[in-house]
């Protein structure tokens, strides 16, 4: 095999998978390199045996991981993500997955209900003029005032009177004070249509989702998102690596990278100076020979302390649209004996929902013994995506966390997971045991500011934000400007394999 | 359709598309001159009919071909066939219409040539030696599923409407109109800015309280708070205005009056610029029926009146308004309002 890459990739994650198979298309040699014998490094989509293995692996580090329960029979039917998320049906990521063609290596559906926990009971989250209409919670002013709220945030607000001076108004007050919406609706539109973390997130980054969402609306039908099969993010990641392999990029599965040096080029084995001499040469385990890259990529995590100060670091330029930095994310993954099929509180009046993936909000302060300042999403799963197998359901539980926490993710967690048991249960006779559950602590690497002195051509990439519907973006617009900084290090030549081949093309909506 | 925008071509792309088009057009007129020759000549042969197939894949709004065509089936191919192949042949022309209609969904003649076939399924098959109803039945039944397509894709076209009433009323067994109304309540959750949907459903209720199945009552009750949703979910809908109006009648109900402007008084707080003319209406309506001597009422009416005919200057509003005339009210202020209106009906009646 011949060592010499373009670009060499570490970490086969969702964004540097993008941006692999981007570079792959555009005719650069790739190598892509992950210590995991899986695709998809901390958003993969496991088996139930191996999220239990991947559990225990962190035990040794994190004392404060724990699980309970035995791997049940059939555990190769699960596939379960480490980084449960939605796609929104439009925005950069769903245009990449449908420019670049890796749709076609996945399937999706559309996200089912979207509820919120309000008073102990669920209720659903009116997402369009018509859920307006039949709702029977809302009084006549109530609708006519959420209307107005929906109208003028699917509009151009930008310069709106009722947005001058109030853009870091908490959206919360906002929506009370301006569009004089009660506290249970205000409440309703920030959680589960704009998608907050925090009770003070301010109101422009929040108006400039929920327009996203709302034009989102109807692409594919009534929700606004789609869920990927087999586990979502980490399928989707390898259908990325996919695509990289078709346009030639190398893939080197379950090893780790021992060192990485960067080469000097007046060394004694480059005799003559020329254009391409490599930059990077890549010591891997087992492996008797260095690769060679000019270009090297690596997620945030496996890039050696030493290198970390002198990469490049990607920032996400969405500083309209950002999600507040996040901490660590308290994490549940608990499987159900059961399907899980969440009560309606209203006669259901529209078609019956089939989908087995629906999203519940916990708004702050909603929930006795819960958190009083992050909100808490519940993601569903179930055999409808081919993340279970038939009469079993998964439970995604996250709270997202500003600051370190001195309780374990249990104790933050428990009160809520028992509260969705209590919901489920409800709803059906028999009672729904739990199979076997995890909680967990997920610290988010915080980003470093990159030096004015970087290496030229060492990239790293953050870690995917665990937003649970902003995330895929995110990744997508990071994976972007990552293949252009690499481009503009590889002397910004793009090499057609052949003409008729599809383009990764890169685009906001 | 509603809501699919025009295609806008270049000048190239036209003139490319002409040339394309020529030899298919030299085809049309031929084909065209074949099938009239023979119509003149009162052909009814299987192969004139196949002929009018063609051309009528090409130009289903040809309307003298369809009636051919049903000549054809009448005097040349009927005499010769059973009823089961009546039957089948016109099962077969229904089929091949729905295709049709799927590419055109508002062509008048292919709805006819449907009516049509409907109306001649024969009576059968036989049952104990007796000819049932079951082709037609089945024939009718499938074209309320038919309609109900057409309206799922496109819940306002006013002609599958229309056609609907038509199957309905014309169907052997007829669907109870129970299951009609709740059919117009799933429409409209579906999307409450649909006319003929609230149209459908004011005939049926007509029908239910005049065969005294529903207390109309009650039942009037019921969808003023049905309509109220609409009207403060969004207050730019005309349909809800309409079918409100509608309700309202004459307004003979007094109490249902008063609370119905109290109603829009309310959402006029809310909204000031949308709600004026119906208000209007209805307080005319309150002095005319119900308190003609009230002085304090003629000058709400006249205040309101006022503000309404500065509000027209500036937005164009619309719901008709209906002139009841009669002779309790004052008529000085009703000119000046009625000619304000219609001076202003051209921009009053806009778009929708």
């Amino acid at each position: 095999m011949d060592n010499h890459f373009d670009v060499i990739v570490l970490g086969t994650g969702l964004t540097e998978s993008i941006t692999a198979a981007a570079l792959s298309k555009a005719g650069f040699r790739v190598a892509h390199i992950d210590p995991n014998p899986y695709y998809g490094a901390d958003e993969a989509s496991l088996s139930l045996d191996e999220l239990m293995q991947w559990v225990d692996h962190h035990k040794e580090d994190n004392h404060s991981v724990t699980r309970y329960g035995e791997v049940p029979p059939h555990a190769r039917q699960y596939s379960i993500s480490l980084a449960p998320s939605v796609i929104p049906s439009i925005g950069p990521f769903i245009s990449s997955l449908v420019a670049s063609g890796v749709y076609r290596y996945g399937s999706f559906k559309l996200l089912g209900r979207v509820v919120i926990y309000d008073g102990g009971i669920l209720k659903d989250v009116p997402q369009s003029k018509d859920d307006i209409f039949q709702s029977k919670a809302m009084s006549l002013l109530e609708k006519r005032r959420v209307t107005r709220f929906l109208m003028f945030a699917a509009g151009e607000f930008e310069n709106s009177k009722e947005l001058h001076g109030q853009e870091d108004l908490p959206l919360l007050d906002f929506l009370q004070r301006i569009f004089l919406l009660s506290e249970a609706t205000a409440r309703a539109i920030t959680y589960a249509l704009g998608y907050c973390c925090f009770i003070s997130e301010t109101t422009l980054p929040a108006l400039h989702r929920i327009r996203i969402y709302l034009k989102a609306s109807g692409r594919y039908g009534p929700s606004s998102f789609l869920v990927g099969y087999y586990g979502g993010s980490g399928e989707i990641a390898q259908g990325f690596c996919r695509a990289a392999a078709v346009g030639g990029g190398v893939y080197i599965l379950g090893r780790s990278v021992t060192r990485i040096l960067s080469v000097d080029p007046t060394g004694p084995e480059y005799p003559v100076l020329t254009s391409d001499l490599p930059r990077f040469a890549v010591e891997v385990d087992d492996f008797p020979d260095r690769l060679h890259c000019r270009c090297l990529i690596s997620s945030n995590t496996l890039l050696p302390g030493h290198l970390r100060t002198l990469a490049d670091v990607i920032h996400p330029s969405i500083s309209s649209c950002g999600s507040p930095r996040l901490f660590a994310m308290a994490r549940c993954i608990a499987i159900v004996d059961g399907p899980i099929i969440l009560p309606l509180d209203t006669k259901d009046s529209g078609a019956s929902d089939a989908s087995d993936s629906s999203l519940l909000v916990f708004p702050p302060g909603s929930l006795n013994g819960g958190s009083a300042i992050s909100a808490v999403h519940v993601m569903t799963a179930g055999p409808g995506t081919m993340s279970a197998p038939s009469g079993k359901g998964i439970l995604y539980i996250s709270m997202p966390l500003p600051t370190n926490s001195i309780h374990s993710a249990e104790i933050l967690l428990r009160p809520y997971l028992a509260a969705v048991l209590v919901l489920i249960q409800a709803e059906q006779q028999e009672q729904k045991g739990l199979i076997c559950s995890t909680f967990y602590m997920q610290e988010l690497a915080l980003s470093t500011s990159s030096t004015s002195d970087s290496l030229v051509g060492l990239l790293a990439v953050p870690s995917l934000s665990p937003h649970i519907t902003q995330g895929v973006d995110e990744a997508a617009i990071i994976a972007e400007a990552t293949f252009k900084k690499a481009v503009s290090s590889l002397n910004g030549e793009i090499k057609e394999i052949n003409p008729g081949h599809e383009q990764m093309c890169f685009g906001l909506c | 359709m509603h809501h699919v925008k025009r295609n806008r071509q270049t000048p190239e792309a036209l003139a490319e598309k002409k040339q394309r088009e020529k030899s298919k057009i030299d085809e049309f007129l031929t084909l065209t001159d074949d099938v009239l020759s023979r119509k003149k000549k009162q052909e009814w042969s299987n192969d004139a009919f196949e002929l009018t197939q063609r051309l009528l894949q090409i130009n289903p709004e040809s309307y003298t071909v369809w009636n051919y065509r049903r000549n054809i089936l009448l005097n040349g191919i009927f005499p010769q066939s059973t009823p089961e192949q009546i039957n089948s042949l016109l099962s077969n022309e229904l089929s091949m219409t729905t295709t049709a209609l799927k590419a055109n969904p508002k062509v008048y003649w292919i709805w006819n040539h449907r009516r049509w076939c409907l109306e001649n399924v024969p009576d059968g098959p036989e049952r104990n030696e007796v000819p049932s109803m079951e082709w037609r039945q089945a024939n009718w039944d499938k074209e309320l599923f038919v309609t109900e397509r057409m309206l799922d894709a496109d819940a306002r076209n006013f002609l599958a409407w229309n056609y609907r009433r038509y199957v309905l009323a014309n169907m052997p067994t007829r669907r109870p109109e129970a299951s009609e109304l709740a059919y117009t309540s799933r429409k409209i959750g579906a999307n409450f800015s649909n006319f003929s949907a609230w149209h459908q459903r004011s005939k049926t209720l007509a029908r239910l309280w005049e065969s005294g199945q529903l207390d109309p009552i009650q039942s009037r009750d019921d969808e003023f708070e049905l309509v109220s949703n609409a009207l403060y979910t969004d207050p730019d809908d005309q349909s809800a205005w309409i079918y409100h109006r509608w309700l309202i009648g004459s307004g003979e109900n007094k109490t249902q009056l008063e609370r119905e402007i109290q109603l829009i008084f309310e959402l006029l707080q809310e909204q000031p610029d949308r709600c004026m003319e119906s208000l209007v209406h209805y307080k005319r309506l309150l002095l005319q029926n119900h308190s003609p001597d009230s002085q304090t009422l003629k000058q709400e009416y006249q205040d309101l009146s006022l503000r309404l005919s500065a509000v027209f200057t500036v937005l164009p509003y619309c719901a008709m308004v209906r002139v009841a005339v009669c002779s309790n009210t004052p008529v000085l202020v009703d000119n000046a309002l009625d000619t304000c209106i219609i001076n202003k009906a051209g921009t009053v009646w806009s778009h929708n």
